[in-house]
Formats: C-alpha cells, sequence, structure tokens
C-alpha cells in the first residue's frame, strides 16, 4: 500500500467516523487552545548509536470546530543537551496538524501531518509522519478530574536521514483537572513517540512529561 | 283582671308611651322653658332650665342648632348672673361645637355680644367639611376640603394613609376660612390604592403644641376594577433536576488506575521496554486521583446546564408576572376612585 493510499483511507475513515451535518450555515469556532512546558527525553539506539540527550520543549496548541469535528494545530520548539559525552546538543521542534472527530462523548479519532526535526549545527534530520490517532477520555471524578489514554500510529513516514523512515508509533496517558464554571484547566501527561529508521538501523524515542494550561475544548 | 271593662294590661302600656313621649319632648321643652325664663329675667331658673335641656340623663338629646341655641342662651343667663367664668365656658363648648358659629347681635345685649367674640378670639376650633363621596374621574377631579376657624391660628392639615404615610396638604395660619383640593395621590404624585385613609386637621398654639384635632375618615374604593390575575404558578414537573446523584467511587478509582497503569506501560506499549522515571510522576498522579474519586464522586453534583434551563424558566416567569402586575397598575390608574368621607370627630382637645 502506498503512502498516499494509506492517507486516504485514514482520513476517510476520520470523515465517516465524525462527519459533520450538512449545515451551510455552520462556520468553524474556536474550540481551545493550550500552553505545555514538557520535559523531553530523547533516546537513540542502534547499532553502533547511543544516544541520550534530555531538556525542555515549550509548545502550543490551539483548535477550532465544526460540530463533531475539529481542526487542532501544535507547534513546539525546545532544546536538547547531551545526557552522557557521546552525543551532540541540538535543537528540537515539533508540529503537527490533525483533523479529529470525536463520535462519541468518550473517543477521539484524528489524522493528519506531523513533522519532528532536530537540528545539530547545520544539519536538520526531518521526520514527517502520516498519523492516525485515537483517543479515550473517561472521568474520574465527573466535572472535576478527567484521565485519558491515546494511541496514535503513522501511515507512512518519511524521513531525510538514513536508508529512509522505518515507522513510528507513539502513546499519551494523563489527568486533566477542570476548573469548576470556568473554560480553564490543566493538563498532566506522559507522551512517548517512537520512530524507526529502516531495518531498525536506528530508533529514535522521544518522552515527554507534559504539564500544560488550557482554555476552552478539553 | 279589667278595669272599667278593659284590661289593665292596655290601659298600663298606654300610659307608659304617653308618659314616653312627655319624657322625648322634654328636653326641647326645658330649652323653650329657659329661653322663656332668660327674657323674662330670671336668670337662674333660666340657668338650671337650659343646664338640665343640655345635660339631662338617659334622655334624646337636642339637635345640633337646639343645641347651640341652649350654649348661647345659656352664656348670655351666665354674664346677667355675673358668672363671667361660667358664661366663658358655654360660649367656649357653642365654639367648640361650631366653630362658624357667630351670636346674633339683635337677640343679644352687647355685654353678652362682647364677650362671646372675647371667647372666639381666643378659641382655637377649626369645622371641617367634606362632600360625603366624591368620585375621582376625570385628571381634574378633586376632593374639596372646606375648613372653618373659629378665630385666627395655625394649622396643619395632613392626608394619612393606612400604612402610616403622611401627605400633608396646608401648613399655615386660618383665619375664617379657607378651601383645600386633594387629588388622592400621594406626595410623589402616585395614585394611592383603595383603603382607610384619614384627613386630620390640627389646631396648633403658637408654639407649635397641637390644641386640638378634626380627624375626617375617608374610604378610598375604585369602582369596576378587574385586574389581570398572575400567572399560575409554575408545577415542580417543568423543572429538570438540578442536582446528580452521587456515583460510585469505584469508576473513577478504576479509570484513575487504568490510567496510571497505561503510563507505566507506555514504553513498553510503544517503543518495547525502557521509559524514564518522570512517567511514575504522572502515574502517581493518576492513582492519587483514582484514590480521591472514592470519597468525592459520591457526593451530589450540580447539573449546570438543568439549573440554566430552570433559571431561564423562572426568569420567564417573573418576566411575566411583571408585566401582568404593570398592566394591572394600569388598570387601576383608568379605574373610577370614590373618595367616602365620615363624620368628624374630635381628637384631641386642649384648653
Amino acid at each position: 500500500m502506498t503512502t498516499v493510499r494509506r492517507l486516504a483511507l485514514a482520513l476517510a475513515a476520520a470523515g465517516w467516523l465524525g462527519a459533520p451535518p450538512p449545515a451551510a450555515a455552520q462556520v468553524w469556532s474556536f474550540a481551545g487552545a493550550d500552553g505545555a512546558l514538557e520535559r523531553v527525553h530523547f533516546h537513540a539506539t542502534g547499532p553502533g548509536v547511543a544516544e541520550a540527550l534530555s531538556g525542555y520543549l515549550a509548545e502550543g496548541r490551539g483548535g477550532v470546530s465544526l460540530g463533531p469535528v475539529s481542526l487542532l494545530a501544535a507547534y513546539g520548539q525546545g532544546h536538547l543537551t547531551p545526557d552522557s559525552g557521546g552525543a551532540a546538543a541540538r535543537d528540537l521542534v515539533t508540529g503537527s496538524v490533525l483533523l479529529a472527530a470525536r463520535p462519541t462523548s468518550w473517543l477521539r479519532l484524528a489524522a493528519g501531518p506531523s513533522l519532528c526535526a532536530y537540528s545539530v549545527a547545520t544539519t536538520v534530520e526531518r521526520w514527517v509522519h502520516w498519523e492516525v490517532h485515537a483517543r479515550l477520555t473517561g472521568p474520574v471524578i465527573v466535572g472535576t478530574l478527567r484521565a485519558h489514554a491515546e494511541g496514535w500510529v503513522a501511515l507512512a513516514s518519511s524521513v531525510n536521514a538514513g536508508a529512509g523512515a522505518g515507522g513510528a508509533a507513539g502513546g499519551e496517558a494523563g489527568l486533566t483537572v477542570l476548573v469548576p464554571r470556568t473554560p480553564l484547566w490543566a493538563r498532566f501527561a506522559y507522551v512517548v513517540d517512537q520512530a524507526r529508521l529502516e531495518n531498525d538501523a536506528r530508533t529514535e524515542t522521544l518522552e515527554r512529561v507534559v504539564l500544560s494550561v488550557g482554555l476552552g475544548a478539553r | 283582671m279589667t278595669l272599667g271593662g278593659r284590661p289593665l294590661g292596655l290601659v298600663l302600656l298606654l300610659a307608659a308611651l304617653l308618659v314616653g313621649a312627655a319624657r322625648a319632648q322634654a328636653p326641647a321643652a326645658r330649652l323653650a322653658n329657659g329661653i322663656r325664663l332668660y327674657q323674662n329675667l330670671e336668670y337662674d331658673s333660666a340657668a338650671a332650665a337650659l343646664g338640665a335641656a343640655l345635660s339631662e340623663p338617659g334622655l334624646p338629646v337636642l339637635s345640633d342648632s337646639e343645641r347651640l341655641s341652649a350654649l348661647a342662651f345659656l352664656g348670655a343667663t351666665e354674664v346677667f348672673r355675673n358668672r363671667r367664668d361660667s358664661a366663658a365656658a358655654a360660649f367656649t363648648r357653642l365654639l367648640y361645637a361650631d366653630p362658624r358659629y357667630r351670636i346674633d347681635h339683635l337677640i343679644f345685649p352687647p355685654q353678652v355680644t362682647n364677650l362671646f367674640q372675647q371667647v372666639r378670639l381666643s378659641t382655637r376650633a377649626v369645622a371641617v367639611v367634606v362632600p360625603p363621596a366624591t368620585p375621582i374621574v376625570a385628571a381634574g377631579d378633586r376632593l374639596v376640603i372646606w375648613l372653618y376657624a373659629a378665630s385666627y391660628h395655625p394649622v396643619t392639615v395632613s392626608i394619612v394613609g393606612p400604612s402610616g404615610g403622611r401627605r400633608t396638604l396646608y401648613d399655615g395660619g386660618l383665619s375664617d376660612s379657607l378651601q383645600l383640593l386633594w387629588d388622592a395621590r400621594a406626595a410623589d404624585g402616585a395614585p394611592l390604592d383603595s383603603g382607610h385613609y384619614e384627613l386630620r386637621v390640627d389646631s396648633r398654639a403658637d408654639d407649635g403644641r397641637v390644641m386640638r384635632t378634626v380627624a375626617v375618615p375617608l374610604e378610598l374604593t375604585r369602582a369596576g376594577v378587574d385586574t389581570l390575575p398572575l400567572p399560575p404558578p409554575l408545577p415542580d414537573s417543568l423543572f429538570k433536576p438540578e442536582r446528580m446523584p452521587g456515583a460510585s467511587g469505584v469508576r473513577g478509582l478504576l479509570t484513575g488506575l487504568a490510567a496510571a497503569a497505561v503510563v507505566v506501560a507506555l514504553p513498553s506499549l510503544v517503543a518495547g521496554g525502557g521509559g524514564t522515571g518522570d512517567r511514575f510522576a504522572v502515574a502517581g498522579t493518576l492513582g492519587l486521583a483514582g484514590v480521591l474519586a472514592l470519597p468525592f464522586q459520591g457526593r451530589p453534583r450540580p447539573i449546570r446546564e438543568n439549573i440554566a434551563a430552570n433559571e431561564a424558566l423562572r426568569r420567564a416567569w417573573r418576566q411575566q408576572a411583571d408585566s401582568v402586575r404593570a398592566a394591572n397598575v394600569a388598570i387601576r390608574r383608568r379605574a373610577q376612585l370614590v373618595i367616602l368621607a365620615g363624620p368628624p370627630r374630635v381628637e384631641a382637645s386642649a384648653p
């Protein structure tokens, strides 16, 4: 299956699950936004490769919605420094645009491109993944605390390094605190991403502990 | 028993009726007798007859005009008996009974009229005349109040409402007579509701003390008022429940623990193992949140959407009720008002 066919399949699934009503009068409306500070750990392994870096990432997210369909965008930027002597420090840039649908109150499906770039001196390692996400949400204390778990897999990936991309997957789980009678919320979550080069020549794992404060859609 | 062929009871009844009739005419007869004795210069006898006519216990009282006439002749009699204090007291009673009374110069000699004038000028009394029924229909309609003073003195005229609210119509000197108009409105111009009101005329001393008050009860009634009913109270069935009963905390506990387990297992699920210790902070927080759910989840929770919907219902009802009240105020304003005046009474007097 080619990359284009996988992407078309994912978008079609997302559109079928959360198709908005055909109301011409509906317009996109503000869904929510949040800002996050993330503690990041980066590990790269492979034959002859062992890198461990850590640092902080600042990320902003926002979204608009049309009925049950949302368009979500995120952008983050940070800096990683080596935990041990062998690796070089690098800048980290992340970004994504996801088209999401919420067929039920506890399930959100999303699909879209995700970008991750590591910049070392004049070299930039750039990953592009076309991902599909599934996110489950459930109340811990109704109206106050909510837990979520999310998993995603890349239907297509590309990278400008080595023999090419071999695949990517990731997951997230965390807790959201809702401030009563306000649109404010705060989230504490753990995120892990893994991307592989072809033939497992190199595996890169990005772990993040996210503390975010948001407004609007949670 | 019979008497001359007639039943004794009938005879006794006729006798009682004759005695009663004679007694009923006694005050008027005593007055006429007193006047005749005065004219015959028999002043002691005249004083006794006139005094008896004025204060005969258990008999029908004199009419107002007879009473005034009796007091005038009693005062004149006392003048000629050289009892000026008693004469002044009789004239004072006369002027309190009718402040408008003026003694006839053709009947009484100057020594009598002069004393009467002296007493009148020192008597602070007011007669209040109000029509028994006054309809207030058009905008210019008013209750006409006439005041007649025995002599010049300061007066305060006010309307007192059922709740004690007072509107002062006049506060100043009154020499002979004064006409006041009242539009059946409060001091701020608002139309008054139906109810018991009182017109109070206070005669004051020069230092402001109230010496005598004439109170006239006024009954304000609105004829033909047919106001709109308020909307019926909203039945409970229209309201949505505003609080949700507490749920079991076990579900929240399981959710929190499951999410914590996912956090711990994520590196193994996604990356085939590894993972830093930072994730345990997140997992611990989720587990703690799940434990907190046990006591907190059982509490009833407000349902904000339902509370807002119920408040909107209540607000709509209040707006409807307010509009009905406003319409009723307009209806009452259009309705005809009738002011019924009762007999004046003297409430307080001071020498």
